[in-house]
């Protein structure tokens, strides 16, 4: 298999990790499968209790609240795009595992592509948190 | 004849480069996929060290405000380090790209054990919660009164 990430100038598939190198990429990979693990808690519990009183307020209104219902989706998605950050951090975590342990070029490469998902959420959630301040410091 | 080489053709990018001994070099591709991720970090970093100033503004400079924004201010602070560590690698002359990746590696870690430790509290405060809800609901049903 051809190894793409590094320059092929070099020759190695390997990164060079000595030990210290290895132990500062195993912690941070076993930090990002515990935020993920812990964020994927939270984000379900939520998401479980959110669809829930969704369910229970479609009930309750019938057809004729269906346009107030759309509104309440929004937690849901928002829930669900949490859920996805925790899953791609997780990911992350298990392939930056792979780099401490085998110096695999290529799972740095998956590593860095999942956390580009995971750091495209936080922007857009710093984006909204600066909005949201924004309009609460206008008023 | 198309085998022999071409003493006139224009020099292959990176071939007049030599590497140093027991240096790392990224392909240009992904040097460039870890400038993007980079340039994300930054972006959110800031983004959120923004927001919790203008928070901090808005709600005025007390005890709970500082410790509230020093909570949610420290793990963006460590994501924009990080960026800016990572984006070093996005410099091709920079020589050896393991040195910066592990700068960015180290800040990424003390930016996600901040926030782990967030969400561990939060889950644990959740856990007591409906432990101590439930002991409190038996208490009540044990001694009659629901």
């Amino acid at each position: 298999m051809r190894r793409s990430g590094m320059d092929p100038s070099l020759g190695s598939n390997k990164i060079p990790l000595d030990g210290d190198g290895s132990e500062v990429v195993r912690r941070f990979a076993r930090w990002l499968r515990i935020v993920g693990s812990a964020q994927l808690g939270i984000a379900s519990v939520a998401l479980a209790l959110v669809g829930l009183a969704v369910l229970c307020s479609m009930a309750a209104a019938g057809a004729a609240g269906g346009f107030a219902l759309i509104g309440s989706m929004v937690p849901l998605v928002i829930l669900g795009v949490v859920v996805l950050q925790a899953l791609r951090l997780q990911a992350a975590g298990e392939q930056f595992a792979e780099v401490a342990n085998e110096g695999d070029i290529d799972s740095l490469e998956f590593g860095f592509a999942r956390l580009k998902t995971v750091f495209v959420i936080d922007v857009v959630i710093g984006a909204l948190m600066l909005v949201m301040q924004l309009f609460g410091a206008m008023k | 004849m198309s085998e022999q080489p071409n003493p006139y053709a224009a020099p292959i990018r990176g071939s007049e480069h030599t590497p140093a001994p027991g240096g790392f070099r990224l392909s240009d591709d992904l040097r460039k996929q870890i400038a993007s991720v980079a340039r994300l970090m930054f972006a959110a970093g800031g983004l959120q060290i923004s927001a919790t100033t203008i928070s901090l503004i808005n709600e005025g400079i007390s005890i709970p405000t500082l410790a509230s924004a020093a909570l949610t201010g420290v793990f963006p602070l460590f994501v924009l380090l990080a960026g800016i560590s990572l984006l070093a690698i996005a410099k091709r002359d920079e020589g050896n790209d393991l040195g910066a990746l592990l700068a960015g590696f180290r800040q990424l870690h003390v930016a996600m054990v901040v926030k782990g430790v967030m969400l561990i509290l939060v889950v644990a405060l959740g856990l007591f919660g409906i432990v101590a809800a439930f002991f409190f609901a038996k208490n009540f049903v044990t001694n009659g009164i629901l």
